[in-house]
């Protein structure tokens, strides 16, 4: 959904829209990915100890609750990080923005590596 | 077979662990000073005025420039996953080791899907400035698309790159169970 605040042109090189995400993504994203992150590598360790190792004991509450802390560490940690990154708790204060007028270098086309 | 691999490649087992340690370290930091001083800073300058030209032609243009020097790590990638099979083959590991098939499912589960979409984003057709000038003209709508997509891409993936950095280290080095 185009913003009402867009002052630039799609076809301009300053075009901008506002970026979409809010706390509330975040939080699901990182319960998401959490759930990825300690299932699937729960699961993988497991079936290759027990299929080529013969180790049963992978299938058992005392290896499987590190899953569960892993995601319940990760959730919380995935979240505070993705916050911090898209600037929640960075301080304004702490930058000064100089109008200044540049050249900026361009490669003419895109290459694919560098 | 993995018996005649393991005896024909046991021999070079520190010259292939020269090779992966080093790929390892590279693919890890090789983006970190990059990333923290320079990409991060510009995109919430962006996210606090997200109207304003000057930021978001800064923003462009330095995330361009960071598209580039992932170059470094995508090199560095494929030589740590091919020295690490070499690794294990040469070593003689098998599923006995626990500390080694934890840090294989961190690795496999985390750098597998996160890789194969970032050399999409970054290099091939997915990329922000191959997406804009698709069509002869520049189309800055799908600019910024390619833009936010590779943000939310950043997001996601930046605290499994820290959980890895840290399990993964720690496995390798203390070898635990």
């Amino acid at each position: 959904m185009e913003s009402d605040t867009t002052k630039t042109q799609q076809s301009e090189l300053a075009y901008s829209r506002p970026f979409a995400g809010t706390p509330k993504h975040y939080f699901w994203v990182s319960v998401a990915a959490s759930l990825y992150l300690s299932m699937g590598i729960y699961l993988f360790y497991a079936l290759v100890r027990y299929y080529f190792a013969g180790d049963g004991d992978v299938f058992t509450w005392q290896v499987f609750r590190y899953a569960l802390l892993c995601f319940l560490l990760y959730t919380a940690f995935s979240y505070r990080t993705m916050m911090k990154y898209d600037g929640a708790y960075a301080d304004p204060d702490k930058w000064v923005e100089k109008e200044v007028t540049v050249k900026l270098l361009e490669p003419k086309e895109h290459r694919r590596f560098g | 077979m993995y018996e005649t691999l393991h005896l024909a490649l046991a021999p070079y087992y520190l010259y292939i662990k020269m090779v992966h340690v080093p790929a390892a370290f590279l693919w890890f930091m090789s983006v970190l000073s990059g990333f923290s001083y320079y990409l991060v800073p510009v995109m919430q300058a962006w996210r606090r005025n997200q109207n304003d030209r000057g930021h978001t032609e800064m923003r462009n243009w330095v995330f361009e420039r960071f598209d580039q020097s992932v170059s470094v790590e995508h090199v560095a990638y494929p030589l740590v996953m091919i020295s690490g099979v070499l690794l294990f083959v040469a070593g003689g590991w098998n599923a006995e080791a626990g500390w080694l098939m934890l840090k294989l499912a961190i690795v496999v589960v985390i750098t597998v899907p996160m890789e194969t979409f970032d050399y999409y984003i970054s290099h091939l057709n997915g990329n922000k400035r191959y997406q804009r000038d698709l069509d002869g003209e520049p189309d800055w709508g799908r600019y910024e698309d390619a833009m936010h997509k590779h943000w939310w891409f950043f997001l996601v993936t930046t605290p499994p790159i820290g959980f890895m950095l840290f399990s993964v280290i720690y496995l390798a080095f203390t070898k635990p169970f």
